[in-house]
């Protein structure tokens, strides 16, 4: 399977884009969109679940254009967005069920199966009877990822799954969807590095409708390389560098503090190299100042 | 120095649950996050600190005094963000700061010069005159954090600032909180996959209501010694190993997967090798280890 991307521009009205000529391949795997607030992953996600038109730009599926064919993608397609909204009154099952029908699963019994197989994949079985309204948050949103694996969509679009999610929900997200991009592309698009680390075979950065990186987490981790430098200083020395350089970790113990610097130049003379990490390496291709060449 | 002491502080609610039990701790000027899994009593904890809820059982004692001896002046050196804040859009920023300043009985005199200043320690100085309804939700962050600095608090309670905030804009915060704790008590909660979560000082770990460590992040992680073993699996195998083993992390590599498994012993599963541990490893550890606890 793979959908490509080509030159992909949103313009809206009053004349902001959210969009410039984005372009990338994708096939099978885990696929983690970051950037920004307002860097324009919602819209990208939006139009690869058609539901917004781009301005100028072309997605094909498989070497099938997508243009007015929508059809195509949208029985490909299974999407998360930001919010979902529920109806408080009807049960988890219940609204799967509905869910199913609109996804044209009109046999009752092979529907029950989808649903019982979601249900399962997502753990909210105990709970299949209980309405909405009674689900915690890490609940709803679990349904909200189970509707959207219904009928086993080859496309799975997730707009911050992991938020509100504690760290076991997100552990078994995470191996959920591992099994999910052996058949399938799945599409993660979230605002926080940690929760994607080890969970993405592709990582994509967007910045103001931008694309600046396409590749593995890893190549990302070490734009940073030779950037990062951790230092004992007193709280004397802290205020100091706070002033000149880019702070990226601070721990403080009795009266010291462990500094994380991101600098291109050996901050001080007691600083020693450090081993960079996925956000460093992300801070260093937003903030030009590092020389990552893009 | 500034203490907050909790007293095995416990919280019944109605139908024979608890929301918290029990919990013991000194707090000194520091940043410390508190963690743990949905439904464990974080909220709960943070509102039983900010006086908005009745302890059933123990003492909170702020310099050694109960605080609901005093409440008043207890709260006169608290700050509190609540986990919802809302806010009316219709309001400046400047406005709302006035109108919380009034809720805070801050002499009228003050709110000018205190607004001033709450509003440049986090930025928000050049949006001050504009409706909040345009605001980012990094902005509003910022000034829900301002409101709660009005009353120059010794003690800070976030309920989980730093959801909906982009890297950079969390990265911000850290640093500015990290700056604050120097002389104040701060108590956030968090997710433990909380970008720059290393910026905390201590961190309080809750398992259904009850706490299940307290200290630096590097003893937490420092606990995990030859307890956390890795071994690449197709994966299709995840379900498996997840059914019999405590599964602590799960890495997506091409085709297969990395399953970290926390455990005193060795797995009995081929090729499977110990690992250096991470934060992730520790939490589902000791999560698991109370659930065990809880089920014998």
């Amino acid at each position: 399977m793979l959908l490509q991307i080509t030159n992909l521009m949103k313009r809206y009205k009053g004349n902001i884009t959210a969009l410039h000529g984005v372009s990338c391949s994708l096939s099978k795997g885990i696929v983690g969109i970051i950037g920004p607030n307002a860097a324009g992953k919602t819209t990208l996600l939006k139009i690869l679940a058609s539901l917004e038109e781009p301005t100028v730009g072309e997605i094909s599926l498989d070497g099938l254009s997508i243009g007015k064919n929508k059809q195509i993608l949208r029985s490909s397609i299974g999407y998360l967005p930001q919010e979902f909204g529920f109806h408080k009154c009807i049960t988890g099952e219940a609204m799967l069920d509905y869910i199913a029908v609109l996804r044209g699963i009109y046999d009752k019994k092979i529907r029950q199966h989808a649903v019982d197989e979601v249900l399962e994949s997502v753990h909210l079985k105990g709970v299949r009877q209980l309405n909405i309204g009674e689900y915690s948050f890490g609940m709803k949103r679990r349904l909200g990822i189970a509707q959207a694996l219904l009928g086993k969509p080859r496309i799975l679009i997730l707009d911050e799954p992991m938020e509100g999610l504690d760290p076991g929900e997100s552990i078994r997200l995470r191996g959920l969807l591992g099994e999910v991009a052996n058949e399938s592309l799945v599409i993660i698009a979230t605002h926080s590095l940690t929760n994607i680390e080890f969970a993405c075979n592709t990582l994509l950065v967007l910045r103001q409708g931008h694309m600046l990186y396409e590749g593995v987490p890893e190549k990302l981790t070490e734009l940073a390389d030779g950037l990062v430098w951790q230092i004992n200083a007193d709280f004397q020395q802290l205020e100091q560098l706070k002033t000149a350089f880019k702070i990226v970790g601070v721990q403080q113990k009795d009266g010291q503090a462990i500094v994380r610097v991101l600098s291109s130049q050996k901050p001080s003379g007691n600083a020693v190299a450090a081993k960079a990490r996925l956000e460093e390496g992300y801070l260093a291709l937003l903030n030009s100042e590092y020389g990552v060449n893009i | 120095m500034l203490t907050l002491e909790l007293a095995g502080i416990s919280k019944f609610y109605k139908a024979a649950s608890w929301g918290l039990r029990n919990v013991s701790t000194t707090l000194t000027p520091g940043l410390f996050t508190l963690i743990g899994p949905n439904g464990s009593g974080k909220t709960t904890l943070l509102r039983l600190l900010a006086g908005i809820l009745q302890l059933s059982a123990g003492k909170v004692l702020f310099n050694g005094q109960d605080i609901s001896k005093d409440h008043s002046k207890y709260k006169e050196k608290l700050g509190y963000l609540p986990q919802e804040f809302g806010f009316y859009p219709e309001m400046t920023g400047r406005d709302f700061l006035y109108y919380i300043a009034r809720l805070k009985d801050i002499p009228t005199k003050l709110y000018p010069t205190r607004v001033e200043e709450v509003a440049q320690c986090v930025g928000v100085t050049s949006f001050l005159d504009r409706r909040i309804g345009g605001w980012s939700v990094g902005l509003r962050q910022r000034l829900g954090i301002a409101q709660a600095l009005l009353n120059d608090p010794d003690i800070l309670i976030l309920d989980e600032p730093m959801v909906g905030l982009d890297l950079e804009e969390k990265l911000f915060f850290w640093n500015y909180l990290s700056q604050l704790s120097k002389e104040r008590i701060i108590l956030l909660s968090s997710n433990i996959l909380s970008d720059f979560i290393t910026y905390s000082d201590g961190v309080l770990l809750l398992v259904k209501g009850e706490l299940g460590f307290g200290g630096g992040i590097q003893e937490l992680i420092d606990l995990m010694q030859d307890k956390v073993w890795v071994v690449e699996v197709p994966a299709e195998m995840r379900r498996e190993l997840v059914c019999k083993w405590t599964v602590s992390g799960i890495d997506i590599l091409n085709r297969s997967c990395r399953i970290r498994i926390v455990s005193d012993s060795i797995p009995d599963i081929l090729g499977i090798q110990l690992t250096e541990p991470r934060l992730e490893d520790a939490y589902t550890y000791i999560v698991n280890q109370k659930d065990l606890s809880k089920k014998e």
